[in-house]
């Protein structure tokens, strides 16, 4: 096997692999750099992201405005500590973009412009008409690039940490184009491998996001935190669950049940804001796991639209006009009248909730140093603590390149401090892993990869979908049960070597395997309701409440050697000034500011 | 959305297994599919249900990472915007990998030249000496119609379509090609960038905007309509307004 | 000790007749092709000038002696009816040419309409113009030509 010795070894380059990346070129450019990406970078999935990128502008906006926007808007499930840091750093990396080419929307006058979003009281997205994850990441590789010191493995798929004594010290990597192996020796390794959505089968999330690196972190013992809360975007198109951004509801767009009624009224987001009137924090810009669970009562109710392809509401988008959405939403429009056949200019988008963002991740301290030395992780595969129970849109866009930065300035450092390491346990172990890939090729069984994965998120979308109870969820734990003694019964038919992706899915589907063990056990352990983890069930209904006596605490899920699955326990909140109160939106949240005024103003 | 009926289609995928294959050859298949089902989910039920070690790129399902560009009955395509129902009235689908590139493996192309060229060029903002130190709480400004200017030319996916299509990466290998040629023409024309003259050079090579012969079909398969040919002609503007200039202004 | 690799990547030949397959391909080609029409009508033209001085411009009177080789250029030469025919077809290759041309041009055309506009010039526009110069310069030439009739 190749043997390469680098300084700094990042897995994954989407936009906070690629973030890092250049920030550890920046702190030091006598550091080596690997980056590692199972895919070239420009495919990753921050290329989908649409709606934008949340910093602080505007005059009447205030980083206490934001932070309290995300502590609330994660049910208080947030490291509020981490979140004062998150919300001071959105807006200077959104400059460094700028200032790196990335093509921001512009007010006439020639600065940035900002749009409204879910859950925030004042816009303050940044976008790039609706491709803003797409200009950003390209912006980002294409920034990337003037900096010697990164030395790019695309299309190299991580097998295995190198972790000996309980510090991490590198990665194994299959090498798709050539078919063979790479040991990459490390000082520091920084995880940035994206979510595990694929878990659910229906998604907003491209192939490739198979929760890799969570799985990775995980089976080396290093805890996953939140995993139990999945965000369900409210917007997916119907059929193949394309995301229709926020950004639809934030320019104006309105969302009807069957009898052309604005439900979301019904459900603590009212009183109904006029068509055309979008207002913060009202209906249509509620939170995601609000919107989402409001379309899951109308489909108890009957009141949700029958298409062909299953149940839906329409995102009307009509009014907005011709000029003015083909200007802010181009990418909705082509991707409607591509995959639904329906024009957004003259007809209402069939809509439904999908499965969209992973909340949970590898547990980091506000740094993104995870609890074994030498390895960090950040981005959607990190749990750094800014999300909570719930993310708010244009967040997570800002979240990799703020956490990014951090994690390539911790690796950059701690790399510095520690000389090169190579030993014969590494290479033992690397040799190991190989083997474990090649022996799949020996394996004589009658299992099919896809009827495994297909279960998994059929079943994933039944147990721990938008609303949750015990029975299901232990349906769900005996069926992943069964199909990790069926996946060592997979047999592979192709028996190459050069772009084998039979073989990496099979790998991947593990890796998912993995993630949805941690999100199934996380779930059922948290016996209350708060932010995307909504249950039903409970004595009496208990745990249709949110129960902060017991669960203001993160859920973390470690792996347990001898049973194979995750141990579950809980671990504190940290909270500095902002404490938990109930969570309203709407009429409700006004009247709740207006009574805190008064009660300050006494 | 019409009624949902059984209807199957007869796709052929060209096979290219590098370790027991010494050229391609083709199979066939019958897929089942709906109004709504796309080449990529086609391929799919190919690899799901009757030939597992068929391989291709793919991720996002949605056009935009650029993962999928094949040759569909001999036009290159993204195989997620793609339709079976528009080939209904055809003799079946024929897929094979984009070409002008070495096929690696089945679907699954060698795109090291393209990512290379795309490096070449040098296609981030190189800033001007004024604009060095410009601290991170402002932005450049730009008005939208500056913006405009380069917009559509930064809408490119780097899929490698445009190269599968043009006739002058057939035969010259050197030739710089349309993405590339876009990307260096868009960052030329953007105003926060002061880095023209250290693109001009490749710009004004051989294998730069000279070595393109106005085919256009770039622009017509481009699934993003970015337009690459109007980028090189107007890269062919700007390479022919910078001879004029040295020629009077030696440097 | 690194590990071989496994890849043994396929470049499939440039066959002699890919600009057949595809439609776009071969009207290009018809295009390109025009460049032919053009090389002819330049010969033509270098032909009849050629002549045209090897005629006795001197002479105090022109007569059909004097002018006999331009005479021929002009009887024997462009009246022979295969020349004709084939002048015919360079004039319906070069309006091929010129169709085509114009209907590419407005990629090479990029103007706003106006200041702050992000609206650009349609491409309309520059094709009417392009065909109206055509329409001008056609008219300039041929009455030029009948102008100078005696």
């Amino acid at each position: 096997m190749e043997k390469i010795q680098t300084d700094v070894a990042i897995v994954g380059a989407g936009g906070t692999g690629l973030r890092a990346a250049i920030a550890v070129a920046q702190a030091n450019p006598s550091l080596r750099i690997a980056l590692i990406s199972k895919v070239y970078p420009m495919r990753s999935h921050t290329v989908a992201a649409e709606g934008g990128a949340a910093g602080v502008i505007r005059d009447d906006d205030s980083y206490q405005k934001h932070f309290e926007d995300t502590v609330a808007g994660g049910d208080w499930l947030c490291e509020q500590d981490v979140v004062e840091y998150f919300v001071r750093h959105t807006t200077e990396e959104l400059f460094q973009l700028e200032h790196w080419g990335c093509p921001w929307s512009r007010k006439e006058d020639g600065d940035v412009n900002v749009r409204r979003f879910g859950g925030m009281k004042v816009p303050r997205t940044w976008f790039a008409a609706d491709k803003s994850g797409f200009h950003m990441l390209h912006t980002l590789f294409q920034a990337s690039i003037q900096f010697p010191s990164i030395t790019r493995f695309d299309e190299h798929f991580v097998l295995d940490l190198l972790v000996e004594d309980g510090v991490c010290r590198g990665v194994v990597c299959y090498d798709l184009q050539n078919g063979n192996f790479r040991q990459i020796n490390a000082k520091s390794v920084v995880l940035a491998t994206g979510g595990a959505g694929r878990a659910y089968i229906f998604n907003t999330d491209g192939g490739i996001v198979t929760g890799d690196g969570i799985s990775l972190a995980y089976r080396h013992g290093v805890p996953i935190r939140d995993m139990e809360f999945v965000q369900y975007h409210p917007t997916g198109l119907l059929g193949c669950g394309i995301l229709m951004t926020e950004g639809c509801r934030g320019e104006g767009g309105v969302l009807y049940n069957k009898d052309g009624y604005r439900y979301l009224q019904d459900y603590g987001l009212g009183p109904e804001t006029p068509v055309g009137q979008p207002k913060n924090k009202y209906m249509e810009l509620g939170p995601r796991d609000r919107v989402s669970q409001a379309f899951w009562q109308e489909s108890k109710k009957g009141r949700t639209i029958k298409y062909p392809l299953g149940e839906a509401v329409h995102l009307d988008l009509t009014h907005l006009g011709e000029k003015y959405l083909h200007e802010r939403l181009p990418l909705i429009c082509e991707l409607a009248q591509t995959y639904s056949g329906v024009d957004p200019v003259k007809q209402p988008i069939p809509i439904r909730p999908v499965v969209h963002y992973t909340m949970g991740g590898v547990e980091t301290d506000g740094k993104t140093k995870t609890r074994m030395d030498g390895l960090y992780a950040a981005g959607e595969c990190a749990s750094v603590g800014i999300h909570g129970a719930n993310r708010l849109g244009s967040n997570s866009l800002v979240e990799t390149i703020v956490f990014g930065k951090v994690a390539g300035d911790e690796a950059a450092k701690y790399a510095e401090a520690n000389a090169d390491y190579s030993s014969a346990e590494l290479d033992r172990q690397a040799e190991a892993a190989m083997a474990r890939a090649l022996s799949l090729f020996d394996v004589k069984g009658g299992e099919s990869q896809y009827k495994i994965r297909t279960e998994m998120g059929e079943s994933m979308e039944k147990g721990v979908g938008i609303y949750r109870e015990g029975e299901t969820m232990q349906e769900t734990i005996d069926v992943l049960k069964d199909l990790r003694k069926r996946i060592v019964n997979v047999p592979l038919t192709d028996r190459g070597r050069v772009f084998n992706t039979e073989w990496m899915n099979l790998i991947e589907l593990n890796y998912t395997l993995d993630c949805a063990e941690t999100m199934v056990y996380s779930a059922i352990n948290r016996k209350e309701s708060r932010g995307s983890h909504q249950r039903l069930d409970g004595p009496n209904g208990a745990y249709k409440e949110r129960d902060d006596v017991n669960f203001l605490k993160h859920s973390l899920a470690i792996f347990n050697k001898e049973t194979g699955l995750p141990d579950i326990s809980l671990s504190d909140v940290k909270i500095t000034t902002f404490q938990p109160a109930k969570r309203v939106y709407g009429a409700e949240a006004e009247a709740a500011e207006a009574a805190k005024k008064a009660k300050e103003a006494k | 959305m019409q009624e949902q009926q059984k209807k199957s289609m007869k796709i052929t995928v060209v096979r290219y297994r590098p370790e027991q294959d010494d050229k391609p050859w083709e199979q066939t298949f019958d897929v089942p599919y709906i109004h709504e089902t796309s080449i990529l989910e086609a391929l799919f039920y190919i690899k799901d249900h009757f030939e597992p070690s068929l391989s291709f790129r793919w991720s996002c399902r949605m056009a935009v990472c650029g993962s999928c560009g094949m040759m569909v009955n001999g036009v290159p395509h993204l195989a997620c915007k793609t339709f079976l129902r528009d080939y209904e009235n055809k003799d079946g689908i024929t897929i094979a990998p984009l070409d002008n590139f070495p096929i690696e493996r089945d679907l699954v192309v060698d795109i090291s030249d393209l990512i290379e060229k795309i490096e070449r060029i040098k296609p981030y903002i190189i800033p001007a000496e004024k604009d060095k130190n410009m601290p991170l709480t402002k932005a450049y400004r730009q008005t939208p119609q500056e913006m405009e200017a380069y917009r559509q030319f930064a809408q490119c996916i780097n899929c490698g379509i445009c190269y599968a299509s043009c006739p002058q990466y057939k035969l010259n290998k050197n030739f710089i090609g349309p993405a590339a040629l876009t990307l260096l023409y868009r960052y030329n024309i953007d105003t926060r960038d002061g880095g023209t003259k250290m693109r001009l050079p490749f710009l004004n090579a051989e294998e730069g905007v000279w070595g393109c012969t106005f085919v256009g079909y770039c622009s017509e398969v481009c699934p993003k309509h970015v337009d690459p040919s109007s980028a090189i002609q107007l890269g062919k503007k700007m390479s022919a307004t910078d001879y004029v200039i040295k020629m009077f202004k030696p440097e | 000790m690194s590990e071989k690799s496994f890849r043994k990547p396929y470049n499939p030949p440039i066959e002699a007749t890919w600009w057949a397959k595809n439609p776009f391909y071969f009207r290009y080609m018809l295009r390109e092709g025009t460049s032919f029409a053009a090389t002819f009508a330049v010969f033509e033209i270098l032909l009849g000038i050629f002549l045209f001085a090897l005629s006795n411009l001197d002479a105090p009177i022109q007569t059909a002696k004097t002018a006999a080789p331009y005479l021929w250029w002009v009887q024997s030469f462009l009246g022979n009816p295969i020349v004709i025919v084939i002048n015919i077809a360079v004039l319906a290759a070069c309006l091929f040419h010129a169709v085509t041309w114009f209907s590419l041009m407005p990629k090479a055309v990029r103007v706003f309409m106006n200041k702050n506009s992000t609206d650009r010039l349609p491409d309309y526009v520059t094709i009417i113009g392009l065909y109206i110069a055509a329409a001008v310069g056609t008219v300039v030439v041929l009455g030029a030509a009948f102008l100078s009739l005696p």
